[in-house]
């Protein structure tokens, strides 16, 4: 329906490569510079140009112009768009398939709570607003890739590694962003398909081998046959350009971003301060204090001023260095692993990668949406993350009229994501969108007001740089945040086990040195009217997710009086013989909360020791 | 969880038959308030995760173009609201409805009463406020930025959430009956919600009516929750927005005539309680009345003026090609250049007169929930095929009062509701906006495949009426008119709209009065019954 958007450059360069693949011999498709535009993406991007050019070609021929001045008729607008929704069915059926597939691996107990689990699955999958304002607004194929992604996933939780590795390929030779997944599904397959090695491992090698090489030869193979080795090493110079900057135009909220603004900070600041000897003094910074270029928009190699340069070796290092991780996750089904892998090494790329554009964001989003419906400990982080994924494009769209869209489909979409979660878990809203992540929907929602009304009205035109710092600089904030979230929920759980049992520890001794103040007190049977009875049970299936309850009885008629039950999550660990640390309390919340609604006398509580005994008892 | 709290339950009864079954109760009992309470709390996030989709849908359709799109000198009616709030904000009040130099009414000078030219000044001021470029006098006729036209979007979008939306929940949750499950009335929400008519008219080709229409639905609302005050107060208020509230006003009238009379049964009484009801009835709708007209009573010219500005018999019995009776009647019988004006005046009032009485009659004497809703919609497609002058978009009019019906009649009202918007399809394709036609449907679809309870022979004629309506749309579209009849597709579209109207409009009528018939013959039964009873006794 978002026909009449404003029209990107993309546009332009879709046409253009349509146009490419269309006119010229399968040998001269890379080599083409007629217009600035040219062919970057991997071979089957390029055939799938092709395909749509016979398309193109029947409805009509003017589309295929090639020249080097845009060329732009109403034809050539709804036919791209039209193509776009096309290919979006594909992205819906792999968006049902891998929903399916996800829910059927991980089934929680009977009931219908699975079928409500897929169509929440399905629903945030669908309406990505990133997404949406990508392909349909900003115009490019984004759907159809992370559908394929998508499918592959699917047939990897089906158990189909095979169907899975070939996906991944024919993905990875549709665009090589997805290069940043490699690392990801190397150590998938290295740990969950090889072993046991013995020799049947060698013919899983095989196959996989053969997976692999297969798109790769269907892609690559007819540009070799046609321009022998120069064909191919003409196509990786095209795919690589090493020559744009550390950050595009539009800094992709990352590490760089941080680096970027505190770069700029201290450039403003230390004239201020006068701190220009302190500066040089350290031998390391530079203190050249020329005007940095980063901030003018340019899609070029540029200088730090003050702090030292950045070489895309430091990049790759830094990159490097966190994809360590992957080797030591604590894993305990095959699904985490492929999941956790990928959005790891989505992770170490985006926040460490050169030149990264800000839609790799969705490369972390997409695995998440997956992840959080597979596993609730994730809730938080992939909240945080819905927020920032959109606000990350918004500044791709510009126009007045598109700026309600994109507000409106954003705004409308994390409302039916949070109406979606509470139909699905039945938890109240605090425990679906915790502090955290209201503070960043407040910050987000007054920056996109500021960049809307406010500095139109502050700096006329001058400053345009300003909200695209901003922008990148509160999402870098919020995507480190959850980068931190992530990190902490996956390695750092021992650390958390100890700390929480030295605490237990510590209100252990506390206890008992109230008991023994307190037991002589006496106590009157007489008093009592009401009796009450609370318990926790966590879902057998779902071990976060728990149901709190509370009874009051009428004392000397045993009638039910009051009544009130409430799904919780369990932030704590399991710890097997410190039951209370992950359940006592959300109890004591949920009985403060009712204790003024009904008179309580006598609290019972089952401490249930036996299941969760410790050797030595109190 | 409950399973394990029933087991448990068991257990402590074999130790105490006593209390068994006081408590077996109060555990059933307990046990359906907690599900009541999850599920009022599952729908009221149903509800928002609804509306929010619904801002998403207004969002898309806004982008689309809207009437008179770079159409000088006359544009369209974007235009046509923009240069209301440029002559509001400019002109004394007045001024608004007067021809001068400074106002030009033949280009576009407001035709709607007073409460429309006061929005429109609230708005102008505000864009004032934004941009006086927006809203110059004269200069800014045909104004095109998309700055805006981005505002304007908002406007529109504002109101239809605010207004419009909650009033449409409220009501509907209201007619749903108790004992139905979640996904049935998710399934009526959306189905009521997303109707793509008005979305079409309002986000697309750019009109206020949901305001209206929405001060309708409360007036609903209040009726239903027996506040008929406030309700009648908030009618005022829609008829003061449009004039096409009209439609809606007989049923309103009747029922709360027939509400006002009291059934005590000495007559003196009887009579002072009706007086009574019906002068504080008459009371609110007067003072709101004349507080909204206020201004333009200092002279009866003036007020005269606005008048004719409101109703223009001058213009015609329809303007284009309109699903209607006279439309189609056109095409066998020439009428305009058979029947003066003012005799065709009089034999459409006499037409809506005749086809509205029966279930006007009906409400009269059996004044229920039910009756108002269908005499309601019966009595808007009355005026709809019937009445002078009615344009295309006057559909949403008897549209908007078949939403309430779809918890009775699901299937029936989905499939006017697809005629209506498609009988928009002519405006669809002036406006340069075919592709709406996608959204009529999808919508058509998405309602046909949640329904969960389906009847084979209604949707066989669902599919054949959806098939139908497509090729002529398609033909509309890409086909080429014979040179002789320019318009012959548009006609094709309104008389088969039309025929479906009229299908609909019988089958209503069918339904009310076979319910009266049967009610009466209850009520005759019953007195033999208890006549008998009497009989045997003596």
């Amino acid at each position: 329906m978002l026909f009449r958007c404003y029209i990107s450059t993309d546009f332009e360069v879709h046409r253009n490569w349509m146009a490419i693949t269309h006119k010229e011999p399968l040998s001269k498709w890379y080599y083409n510079n007629v217009s600035q535009w040219t062919l970057d993406y991997p071979p089957f991007f390029a055939y799938f140009e092709k395909t749509l050019s016979f398309i193109a070609e029947a409805v009509d021929k003017d589309i295929l112009t090639l020249q080097e001045e845009p060329f732009l008729t109403d034809s050539v607008l709804i036919f791209q768009r039209v193509s776009v929704v096309a290919v979006d069915l594909l992205f819906i059926a792999a968006c049902a398939i891998a929903a399916e597939a996800l829910i059927n691996l991980n089934q929680w107990g009977k009931g219908s709570i699975n079928i409500r689990r897929k169509f929440a699955l399905f629903i945030t999958l669908v309406f990505t607003p990133s997404l949406i304002l990508l392909d349909n607004i900003h115009f490019q194929y984004n759907s159809m890739l992370y559908g394929i992604l998508l499918l592959s996933f699917a047939a990897i939780f089906s158990q189909k590694y095979l169907l899975g590795a070939l996906l991944f390929a024919i993905l990875l030779n549709f665009k090589h962003i997805y290069l940043y997944y490699v690392p990801a599904f190397v150590i998938f397959y290295l740990f969950e398909y090889l072993p046991p090695f013995n020799f049947y491992s060698l013919s899983r090698m095989f196959g996989l081998g053969l997976a692999v090489a297969l798109p790769v030869i269907f892609s690559f193979g007819p540009f070799f046959a046609a321009g022998d080795i120069e064909g191919i090493q003409q196509i990786l110079s095209r795919l690589f350009p090493f020559k744009r900057g550390l950050t595009h135009s539009y800094w992709a909220p990352n590490f760089w971003a941080l680096y970027n603004s505190f770069d700029y900070i201290l450039y403003k600041a230390l004239p201020i301060f006068k701190l220009k000897k302190l500066c040089e003094a350290t031998k390391i910074l530079k203190c050249s204090f020329k005007a940095p270029t980063y901030v003018l928009g340019v899609v070029e190699e540029y200088s730090h001023s003050v702090l030292p340069n950045i070489t895309p070796i430091h990049t790759l290092v830094a990159t490097l260095v966190f994809l360590v991780p992957l080797f030591f996750m604590r894993i305990s089904t095959k699904r985490e692993r492929l999941l956790f892998s990928t959005i790891l090494s989505g992770y170490a790329f985006f926040f460490f990668g050169w030149h990264v554009h800000e839609k790799a964001l969705l490369m972390i989003y997409i695995p998440m949406i997956l992840l959080s419906f597979d596993n609730l400990k994730f809730l938080d982080t992939f909240i945080l993350l819905s927020i920032i994924t959109p606000v990350t494009q918004f500044p791709l769209i510009f126009t007045s009229v598109e700026n309600l869209v994109k507000y409106s489909l954003t705004l409308s979409y994390l409302i039916t994501l949070i109406c979606l979660l509470r139909f699905v878990y039945r938890l109240p809203f605090s425990q679906i969108v915790n502090k955290t992540n209201l503070g960043f929907a407040i910050t987000v929602s007054l920056l996109e007001i500021y960049k809307v009304l406010i500095h139109e009205l502050i700096f006329k035109n001058t400053m345009d740089f300003l909200p695209l710092m901003l922008t990148s600089l509160i999402c870098a904030i919020g995507v480190t945040v959850s980068y931190g979230q992530f990190f902490y929920i996956v390695f750092c759980e021992g650390i958390k086990i100890n700390l929480a049992k030295r605490r237990c520890h510590k209100l252990e001794a506390k206890i008992h040195a109230q008991i023994k103040e307190e037991a002589q007190k006496k106590f009157d049977i007489k008093n009592v009217q009401f009796v009450a009875g609370a318990d926790i049970s966590a879902f057998p299936s779902q071990p976060d997710l728990a149901v709190v309850s509370l009874s009051v009885l009428k004392y000397d008629t045993l009638e039910v009086v009051y009544y009130a039950d409430k799904v919780v999550r369990l932030n704590q660990l399991y710890i097997p013989e410190y039951l209370a640390v992950r359940e006592a309390e959300p109890v004591v919340d949920f009985i403060n909360e009712h204790k003024c609604r009904h008179q309580i006398d006598v609290l019972l509580i089952d401490g249930n020791g036996q299941y969760h005994s410790r050797s030595k008892k109190y | 969880m409950w399973k394990r709290r029933r087991s448990l339950h068991l257990e402590e009864s074999e130790v105490n038959i006593k209390n068994t079954k006081l408590k077996s109760n109060d555990i059933q009992r307990l046990k359906s308030v907690i599900i009541e309470k999850i599920e009022a709390q599952n729908e009221v996030y149903g509800w928002i995760a609804l509306i929010a989709a619904f801002l998403a849908i207004q969002a898309v359709v806004s982008t689309g173009n809207y009437s008179g799109y770079s159409n000088a000198p006359k544009f369209g009616d974007f235009e046509a609201q923009r240069h209301w709030m440029e002559i509001t904000i400019h002109l004394p009040i007045s001024q608004w409805y007067v021809n001068s130099t400074e106002n030009d009414l033949s280009y576009w000078g407001i035709d709607y009463p007073p409460l429309t030219a006061y929005h429109s000044y609230i708005f102008g001021k505000i864009s004032n406020a934004l941009n006086p470029s927006w809203v110059e006098l004269h200069k800014s006729r045909g104004h095109q930025t998309t700055n805006h036209l981005a505002f304007m979007r908002t406007t529109v979008i504002v109101t239809m959430l605010f207004l419009y939306a909650p009033a449409l929940i409220l009501t509907l949750r209201g007619f749903l009956p108790k004992n139905m499950n979640f996904y049935d009335k998710f399934v009526i929400g959306f189905a009521a919600l997303f109707y793509p008519g008005l979305i079409y008219i309002d986000n697309g080709h750019f009109q206020y009516n949901h305001i209206a229409l929405g001060l309708f639905i409360w007036t609903i609302y209040c009726f239903q929750k027996r506040k008929v005050l406030w309700g009648s107060f908030f009618f005022v208020l829609a008829l003061n927005f449009k004039q096409m509230e009209l439609y809606h006003s007989l049923p309103i009238f009747v029922y709360l005539l027939s509400l006002s009379c009291s059934s005590s049964p000495s007559i003196t009484t009887k009579i002072t309680k009706t007086i009574c009801n019906i002068s504080k009835l008459g009371i609110v709708v007067i003072f709101t009345f004349i507080l909204l007209w206020l201004p333009f009573f200092q002279n009866i010219e003036l007020f005269t003026q606005v008048l004719r500005r409101i109703f223009p018999f001058e213009r015609g019995i329809f303007e284009d090609k309109v699903a209607n009776f006279w439309c189609s009647l056109n095409v066998i019988y020439k009428l305009k250049t058979h029947l003066s004006t003012e005799t065709l005046i009089q034999i459409s009032l006499l037409f809506v007169l005749c086809s509205a009485l029966p279930s006007l009659f009906i409400l009269f004497k059996k004044p229920n929930d039910k009756n108002f809703r269908l005499s309601l919609t019966i009595t808007s497609l009355s005026f709809f095929m019937f009445s002078y002058h009615v344009h295309e978009k006057t559909i949403l009019q008897c549209a908007i009062p078949a939403l309430f019906l779809l918890p009775d009649y699901y299937e029936v009202v989905t499939m006017l509701l697809d005629a209506s918007s498609i009988s928009m399809f002519g405006l669809c394709i002036k406006d340069e906006i075919p592709e709406i036609l996608f959204m009529f449907l999808v919508y058509h679809i998405v309602t046909r495949i949640l329904c969960s309870h389906r009847t084979p022979k209604l949707q066989l004629l669902k599919s054949v009426q959806i098939a139908i309506s497509l090729a002529v749309c398609g033909l509309q579209l890409f086909g080429v008119p014979p040179k002789r009849y320019p318009y012959l597709f548009e006609l094709l579209n309104a008389v088969f709209s039309f025929g479906i109207f009229a299908l609909f409009w019988l089958y209503l009528n069918y339904i009310i009065i076979s319910g009266f018939i049967s009610q009466l013959q209850n009520a005759q039964q019953q007195q033999q019954q208890t006549s008998q009873k009497k009989k045997k006794v003596q």
